[in-house]
């Protein structure tokens, strides 16, 4: 198949990975093997495979009705995971260069959130393994596939520790963290905004490299559930990750990590954008309306919302948002938006790039931006470090 | 779009049979038509090659005993009868006949096919 090609250089910053269904038998520590409640695969009466860590499931689904056949299945959510989510070969010709990408930086899917597992030692090996696996799978392409690592934000020091290892020791360009922490007992509970985890943030801004969070509705907190399957209720997709967004916005801006850590960039990925001027205007409302309540109640948020988008934070955008010019307008940031894919979830369907080039509403600066010349500002790639990179990007980037 | 079936339909040549094995999948292209071909415990089926949610080429997918699986989305499909077994597809595929003939599989494209 020939590759497309297109003006821009092309960052892909959010296509999913499957997992193997042996990776635990390859990568796990053979300690941790032995461990009742080992990160594993199971598969359900009606054959549909889930994963399993502790008490930890992905995905949460009802269960099964005895002689059920047709499985409720979250779409693309099954493991392996579709050919294309494991398969380097065929993810490379059909995607990769049937869609025209440069570069895609892989996330994992449904064994990303090692901080709801509630053993942390376990939670700790599925991210080593996991890391392990990833890296893998990137060399195959090592110039076109690169990967997220995971860390355990449930264990802090291991996490930091990781973060070092998957940054000096993989290559990755980032880290991916879960919006929060579970533990077995109410007081082990941690949300981004606590200092607890000060330490994983620090580390991150010393070697300089971006934290990024994907949205995920179903949290595994009481409250904060939008799982379809288990409770129907409809509100997956088009309430549950913009209000998960919203929650990791809001630690980051008002509850201080962005204050603290001013040269740490963060990623929110699968977030939707509209919500983001709303929330700008709501917190400057407030900050207004209530002077020094306000400033008592959000102390160490400094700055403006706008200004910490300007400064330090990122967001992915599906090629088909309506809330592109919306966001510019509002946060005078059109360097802030990544293009992403969310291959081969449902929100990808081949043709992609071609479909958000041909919008007729966007400048050709922003979509030169979204496209990928803004993913390098992200990673921190530059020519010297990615020379296969700037012989697209020179042109593209400037 | 060409009718591949032509005016009387016409069986189309589509892969040597030595080509396929059980649990393989071929696609080809049958004038303007693409086929997807299984092999299941040494039976041969003919469906539509893309499938009916986002119209990826299907013979790229796994086959699973008698479900094919997109390769992208995973919707999932019968190759015996063309019924979709799994969202987010939610159409079934055509199936189309199938024989060997001096060790070439054929299809047959029926007269209108599309």
């Amino acid at each position: 198949m020939a590759r497309k090609t297109n003006p821009y250089l092309t960052i892909d910053t959010d296509a999913h990975c499957g997992v193997p269904l042996d990776l635990f038998d390859r990568y796990l520590d053979p300690e941790i093997k032995k461990h009742p409640d080992a990160p594993r695969f199971v598969k359900e009466d009606d054959g549909f495979t889930v994963f399993r860590c502790g008490s930890y499931q992905f995905p949460r689904r009802a269960k099964p009705k005895p002689g059920a056949t047709a499985a409720a299945v979250t779409p693309s959510a099954s493991f392996p995971g579709p050919r294309g989510s494991w398969d380097p070969a065929y993810r490379t010709e059909k995607f990769l260069d049937f869609e025209g990408i440069d570069r895609s930086v892989c996330m994992p899917f449904g064994i990303m959130f090692p901080s709801y597992v509630q053993d942390r030692a376990l939670g700790n090996a599925l991210c080593t393994a996991w890391n392990d696996w990833l890296h893998d799978f990137c060399s195959t392409q090592p110039e076109r596939m690169f990967g997220y690592g995971v860390i355990n934000i449930a264990d802090p020091k291991a996490a930091a520790k990781e973060l070092r290892r998957c940054v000096k020791e993989l290559g990755f360009p980032s880290v991916l963290v879960a919006p929060s922490a579970v533990g077995r007992t109410p007081e082990d509970y941690y949300i981004l905004a606590d200092e607890v985890l000060y330490p994983i943030w620090d580390e991150a801004q010393s070697l300089g490299v971006p934290i990024s969070m994907h949205s995920f509705p179903d949290p595994f907190v009481p409250g904060h559930e939008y799982n379809g399957a288990r409770r129907p209720t409809g509100l997956f997709d088009c309430i549950g990750f913009p209000s998960a967004s919203m929650q990791i916005f809001g630690n980051l801006v008002m509850g201080g990590v962005c204050e603290m850590f001013p040269k740490l960039k963060w990623g929110l990925f699968e977030c939707t954008i509209g919500w983001i001027p709303q929330i700008m205007h709501g917190i400057e409302e407030q900050r207004e309306a209530f002077g020094a309540y306000f400033a008592q109640s959000v102390p160490k948020m400094k700055l403006t919302p706008k200004e910490y988008i300007q400064r330090q934070l990122y967001f992915s955008v599906e090629v088909g948002d309506p809330f592109i010019d919306t966001f510019v307008k509002w946060t005078g940031a059109p360097d802030r938006l990544l293009y992403a894919s969310d291959y081969p979830h449902l929100e990808y369907s081949p043709g992609q790039v071609a479909t958000f080039l041909a919008r007729e509403d966007l400048s050709d600066d922003l979509k030169r931006g979204i496209m990928g010349a803004n993913a390098l500002g992200y990673y921190r790639w530059d020519d010297t470090a990615m020379p296969k990179v700037t012989e697209r990007a020179g042109a593209a980037a400037a | 779009m060409a009718e591949a079936g032509g005016a009387a339909g016409q069986w189309w040549p589509v892969v040597d049979e030595s080509r396929l094995s059980d649990g393989a999948a071929f696609g080809a292209d049958c004038g303007a038509l693409r086929i997807a071909v299984y092999q299941v415990a040494g039976a041969l089926y003919a469906t539509d090659s893309l499938c009916t949610h986002a119209f990826v080429p299907l013979e790229d997918g796994m086959l699973d005993g008698y479900e094919i699986e997109c390769p992208v989305h995973q919707a999932r499909f019968d190759v015996r009868n063309g019924e979709c077994r799994r969202f987010p597809a939610d159409k079934p595929l055509r199936v189309f006949q199938t024989r060997r003939e001096a060790g070439v599989v054929q299809v047959w494209i029926p007269a209108g096919t599309v």
